[in-house]
């Protein structure tokens, strides 16, 4: 019979995550015009549920505490009116939730300087989504985002299944 | 969310993580999609790009790493330190270690990590609040990248760690006699250097010397301690039997009992062994696991590895079955200690089975009683309980002393009746 050591329970809270979802989810609650500021309700009750869950006893509790936060930022993005501002917030509440991910109090301190590549190409891509949606006319840049990302991430999934070499250069056990 | 990889090549691994976040991500583009409205989009774009974007950003190659670890402690404290130094392709802080605890070791604290020169050093403190054996397999190790969703194994983590708590007294075991089971024609009696016999001469002291044991006048004259070393010739069988039946007391409670049985016969084993008698080791369970009566230490190992896989049976075998197969083993005659609880008429009935095949039987019975009572002052109603528990502990052991003489073993932390009994077996008589 053995059981399993816990990873350290927290070490440090990792604020940076919350900071930014309190940034980009408090905008967009605001700006949703929601009656009886159902916006602001709805993104500090999941700001409140993801903060719980991460300083939970629990492991499994810390490992799910950005689910709160990703259903309050596609709620309120629905809800959301359409300006240009809207869309960069909605791009930094998707960031928002990998750094809460990234700033886990799971893991050791730093993780946002180690996992900076793997953040910075999510952020380089809402950049430019943006960039491209403030340049282009209305109507037409919504039309080309979606397009994009979804070609583009219909493209990567096939590219990534027929290409598992890309990841790894590991020899396979059996060659 | 559980953490087993999800999907993936065999070395790199998406975390269930990632594919929550492809399903959030791929909602949100739905949704978007569905709504015409890009707010949804932009939300969408880092959920779907991050999992990817983790894997293109670690190490293209299971790292290497450079894997050291060892046991620390005394007593009850167990402490396993270790330090994990990998190639230059990951961050030590990317690494995720996960060590298994056994099951006769208790948590005292969380495992504790620090990065300090390119290394990820763990400490994992436990606890051994009774005798134990046990086996820490070596730690998962695996790099992760920093945001959770993505994982590889590393190469180069290996090794097993053996925790051994028991009690200190086991160190005297060296003055217990032991008979000779067979007088052999030219037999010669090995001479073992220890704590008892002829003073033989002097060494430098060791931390577990006994202070009594202490040349305090050489020790002074020379500004250093040193110890007095004994000789005794003398040449001894015994087997110790491992009763790994299930008993009424339920299986929790068994494998408690077996782990703190598992630990004794080690220790007792190893205290025979340095004094150069021959030790066999049997663990009956269904039916017969033995090791045969040989000395060494090459023994030794056979005896810990024979005991690191003696686990608690399903079905309890029959107490005659173990004493026919016995004789396969071990000549009659031999001292022979059992380890059993006495839970129920299967210990007797095994001790009773050995004495009429011509064996020599001495029953240790680790009691139930500090395990099922546990350390807490019980309240009245327990009080009673207890003491009507103590009473037929008390029974039982003394309807087992009909058979053979048997030693109550409930102060987990000492064997001092055991061995005060060895050295000067009782004169009360046996039936």
């Amino acid at each position: 019979m053995t059981t399993k050591s816990p990873r350290p329970s927290a070490r440090r809270f990792g604020w940076a995550g919350p900071a930014l979802a309190v940034v980009s989810l408090g905008w967009l609650g605001v700006a949703s015009g929601l009656p009886e500021e159902g916006g602001a309700v709805l993104a500090a009750a999941a700001i409140g549920i993801g903060l719980v869950l991460r300083s939970a006893p629990a492991s499994s509790g810390r490992e799910a505490s950005w689910t709160p936060i990703a259903v309050g930022l596609g709620i309120l993005a629905v809800v959301s009116p359409l300006t240009v501002l809207a869309e960069l917030v909605a791009g930094l509440g998707g960031l928002a939730v990998i750094v809460w991910m990234i700033d886990s109090p799971d893991r050791l301190a730093g993780g946002i300087g180690r996992g900076g590549l793997a953040l910075a190409l999510p952020a380089l891509a809402v950049g430019v989504a943006w960039a491209s949606s403030f340049l282009l006319p209305p109507g037409v840049a919504s039309v080309g985002i979606a397009a994009a990302v979804l070609a583009l991430s219909l493209a990567a999934l096939a590219f990534l299944l027929g290409r598992p070499d890309l990841f790894d250069r590991s020899g396979a056990a059996t060659s | 969310m559980s953490d087993e990889p999800l999907f993936g090549p065999p070395s790199l691994r998406f975390r269930p993580r990632s594919l929550a976040l492809l399903g959030a991500g791929g909602v949100l583009l739905l949704v978007g999609v569905v709504a015409r409205d890009p707010i949804p989009l932009f939300a969408a774009v880092p959920l779907l790009l991050a999992p990817a974007a983790a894997a293109l950003a670690g190490p293209k190659a299971n790292p290497k790493v450079d894997f050291r670890w060892g046991e620390t402690g005394s007593g009850a404290q167990v402490s396993i330190a270790g330090s994990v130094r990998p190639d230059r392709s990951v961050h030590p802080g990317d690494l995720v270690v996960e060590l298994d605890r056994p099951g006769g070791l208790l948590e005292q604290g969380p495992v504790r990590y620090a990065v300090k020169e390119g290394a990820l050093e763990f400490t994992a403190s436990w606890a051994a609040p009774e005798p134990t054996i046990a086996l820490v397999g070596a730690p998962s190790v695996v790099w992760r990248d920093p945001a959770g969703l993505v994982e590889r194994p590393v190469d180069g983590v290996s090794g097993q760690l053996v925790v051994t708590r028991y009690p200190p007294e086991l160190l005297r075991l060296g003055a217990v006699r032991l008979d000779r089971t067979t007088v052999l024609p030219g037999e010669t009696r090995s001479r073992r250097i220890g704590a008892t016999g002829e003073f033989f001469g002097i060494r430098e002291a060791e931390p577990e010397d006994p202070p009594r044991r202490l040349n305090w006048r050489a020790s002074a004259r020379v500004g250093r301690l040193l110890a007095n070393e004994y000789a005794l010739e003398r040449t001894g069988d015994v087997v110790l039997l491992l009763d790994a039946r299930p008993s009424e007391l339920g299986a929790a409670i068994d494998e408690r009992l077996l782990s703190i049985g598992r630990a004794a016969v080690d220790g007792i084993a190893e205290s025979f062994l340095r004094i150069k008698s021959r030790v066999g080791v049997a663990v009956y369970g269904e039916f017969l696991d033995a090791v045969p009566l040989s000395t060494g230490r090459a023994h030794a190992f056979r005896i810990r590895n024979a005991l690191l896989r003696a686990h608690l049976a399903e079905t309890p075998g029959p107490s005659e079955r173990c004493a026919v197969a016995f004789r396969r083993y071990y000549p009659p005659g031999v001292t022979t200690i059992v380890l059993s609880p006495l839970a129920d008429e299967n210990g007797r009935a095994l001790v009773s089975h050995l004495r009429r095949r011509g064996y020599r039987v001495v029953v240790l019975s680790p009691s139930p009683l500090p395990l099922l009572l546990g350390p807490r002052l019980p309240a009245e109603d327990e009080e009673l309980a207890a003491r009507l528990a103590r009473l037929e502990r008390r029974s039982q052991v003394a309807r087992t002393w009909r058979v053979a003489p048997a030693i109550d073993w409930e102060e987990f932390r000492s064997l001092g009746g055991f061995v005060e009994f060895l050295k000067r077996p009782t004169t009360r008589r046996i039936s």
